[in-house]
């Protein structure tokens, strides 16, 4: 391809072939290389004016994916305010009303917070990072203070739920085996002279034999033969409430012995100052006797009442 | 100057720079410059940080260092929100749907007639499950109509102002229905003779159609309706509300719709403050659900509507 080249020496007045001394060979390589670096830096600038760095185009993706990841969180904070402010209004409105509690103050649902939070100097830079920080701390201790505000409500609750099983709710006699019901209750008689000591209780006319249910959960306070009463069961209900069965055949319950509600703690008689087989069942509140009567005013039917038995003799469980 | 011997004329002759040389200069320029170029490129990618770089890096380290951090913050509360809503449902389900059987047995249990496998009580039952729609979609209609009917007609007007109408408390929620419910205490199904109305201790108990206070109660009893009120209003309504705090009118005073008789209370057999009310027509126990109807948009009713279905745990 190529041909074998020649120069002419003037001196010799020959053609020598040519010949192309390394140093030459490096000059030119050397202005070759600086031609390309100078075209090269230029073209360099050009596409800066235009374009940007690599680097900081691939800062400026992170960048934005990084955003968009914030702005995910941010979202997700959002979700998790309106369900700590759903549990707020849940806590303020339903709950503590119920449970006759007063509501948590709003110092008290923010203290701690505030101005002391733990925000790193090097974030103040960066509003999204600071405000979602403090958004966040802000409100996992909310969401602390209402997770607190929640067991103290499920103590209530607790507390609750064993005052409705410890009221005397039920008749004490199944309404099956019941003969007669004597509203003998006197306290609305003469509420003001005190002989209603004759009439403190209402009288369940039954055979003897027949199961006395306890009326609510409770301890048995006493169990004992007195003259005027007969075998007699006195029920500790809790919270103000006693109950008092009397003029049973017999008592089947100790003093001391936790009942529930439904259990027979003993059999209609006819012991002590009693003119008839029956149940003298006496209801009282805070150490007044209160008419019984209004404690199954509302019957339930006879299906009910046996399930309810039934529930209390399998039923081994306490609320607390 | 270049020569190259030409061996046809003996002679040496002239000759320019070959192509191929030009070739291989312009070649290697484009491949020097390409090649420095890439080393500048990497060279400001790597060592050469402008203030804009090094504020962005900053940034981007920030950021994604501080999302783990609130993300971690996060999943905490997230922990913490499914716990208090764990707590929720519990406290929820003891409070106001505690239902010792199950829902198909209490309602088969309100249903009782239907268990005789009778033609007639069946299909009674059936009459009156649609009597029962029918009355319910009226209800909608006319709360509907209502809004645009009632103002035009004075005479419509003035015997709705002696027909139970409005709801006795104002932002109260319906906590339990008409009909089969449970008791609180002893947990066995009775008939719920009205409905329980859910409100703070204190709040304002409006007599829900002008009348006269026919019965007055203070009653220091832990059982019953506690203090409770009864209101007639002709035409055979009676209204009475149940478990109330105090009571603000006296025997025989004659009240007016809206107006505040007495406040929400935990009196008599309550087992938290809420208003019981029953709504009685010719000395019949009505549901009380169907005499809502002023000053609530159909979504409010709706909603009532549907939580006196629900056949849960009565406050009384």
């Amino acid at each position: 391809m190529f041909k074998q080249r020649y120069t002419y020496n003037p001196e010799t007045c020959h053609y020598e072939p040519h010949f192309v001394s390394g140093k030459k060979v490096r000059n030119r390589l050397m202005v070759l290389m600086l031609f390309s670096f100078l075209l090269a830096s230029g073209c360099y600038y050009f596409y800066l004016q235009t374009g940007e760095a690599i680097d900081l185009v691939q800062l400026k993706q992170s960048n934005r994916r990084l955003k968009s990841q914030w702005a995910l969180l941010q979202d997700e904070m959002k979700q998790q305010k309106t369900e700590l402010q759903k549990f707020i209004a849940e806590d303020d409105q339903l709950y503590r009303p119920i449970l006759e509690a007063d509501s948590l103050a709003k110092t008290e649902r923010l203290a701690g917070v505030g101005g002391t939070l733990r925000i790193p100097e090097e974030v103040k830079a960066y509003p999204i990072i600071e405000h979602s920080l403090a958004n966040a701390l802000q409100m996992k201790h909310e969401l602390t203070v209402e997770y607190e505000s929640f067991e103290q409500l499920q103590k209530l609750v607790n507390t609750k739920t064993k005052q409705w099983a410890s009221r005397p709710a039920i008749q004490p006699i199944d309404n099956q085996d019941l003969v007669f019901l004597y509203g003998t209750f006197g306290m609305r008689l003469n509420p003001v002279l005190g002989i209603y000591r004759l009439h403190k209780g209402l009288d369940f006319k039954a055979k003897t034999g027949t199961p006395i249910y306890a009326t609510g959960d409770g301890e048995v306070l006493d169990a004992y033969y007195s003259d005027s009463y007969g075998n007699v069961v006195y029920i500790n209900h809790g919270f103000g409430f006693e109950t008092r069965y009397a003029h049973m055949v017999r008592f089947i319950v100790n003093k001391g012995e936790k009942v529930k509600r439904g259990q027979v703690i003993g059999y209609v008689g006819n012991t002590g100052t009693s003119a008839g087989e029956h149940l003298h069942y006496e209801v009282l509140y805070r150490g007044q006797h209160i008419n019984p009567i209004h404690f199954f005013q509302r019957d339930l039917s006879n299906q009910e009442y046996q399930k309810l038995l039934e529930l209390a003799k399998n039923n081994n469980t306490t609320l607390d | 100057m270049q020569f190259v011997f030409n061996p046809k004329s003996l002679r040496f002759e002239r000759a320019g720079i070959p192509w191929g040389n030009w070739l291989l200069g312009v070649l290697a320029l484009i491949a020097f410059t390409i090649l420095f170029f890439a080393g500048i490129a990497w060279l400001d990618a790597t060592v050469w940080e402008s203030p804009e770089e090094i504020a962005l890096r900053k940034e981007n380290k920030a950021l994604a260092s501080y999302y783990k951090v609130v993300s971690s913050e996060l999943n905490e509360s997230k922990n913490l929100i499914s716990a208090i809503a764990k707590k929720d449902e519990a406290l929820k389900s003891t409070l106001f749907d505690a239902i010792l059987h199950t829902t198909e047995e209490a309602q088969t249990n309100s249903f009782e007639p239907g268990k005789n496998t009778n033609d007639i009580t069946q299909k009674a039952i059936a009459l009156q499950q649609q009597v029962n729609q029918l009355k319910e979609k009226a209800i909608f209609n006319s709360v509907y109509f209502s809004k645009h009917v009632h103002h035009h007609d004075a005479s419509i007007n003035r015997k709705l102002l002696f027909t139970p109408s409005i709801v006795p408390v104002e932002n109260a929620s319906l906590a339990s229905g008409f009909g089969k419910r449970m008791h609180p205490f002893h947990k066995g199904l009775y008939q719920h003779t009205g409905i329980d109305l859910l409100a703070p201790k204190g709040s304002a108990v409006m007599a829900t159609a002008s009348g006269t206070v026919n019965v007055i109660i203070n009653s220091l009893e832990i059982a019953g309706y506690g203090n409770y009120i009864e209101i007639s209003h002709g035409n055979g309504f009676i209204t009475r509300y149940a478990h109330l705090e105090n009571i603000l009118v006296r025997k025989g005073q004659q009240v007016t719709k809206g107006q505040t008789i007495g406040t929400v209370g935990n009196t008599g057999g309550s087992a938290a403050p809420h208003l019981h009310y029953e709504v009685l027509l010719d000395g019949l126990e009505q549901n009380p659900i169907f005499y809502l109807l002023q000053g609530l948009n159909t979504e409010a009713y709706e909603k009532m509507l549907t939580a006196s279905k629900k056949q849960n745990q009565a406050l009384d």
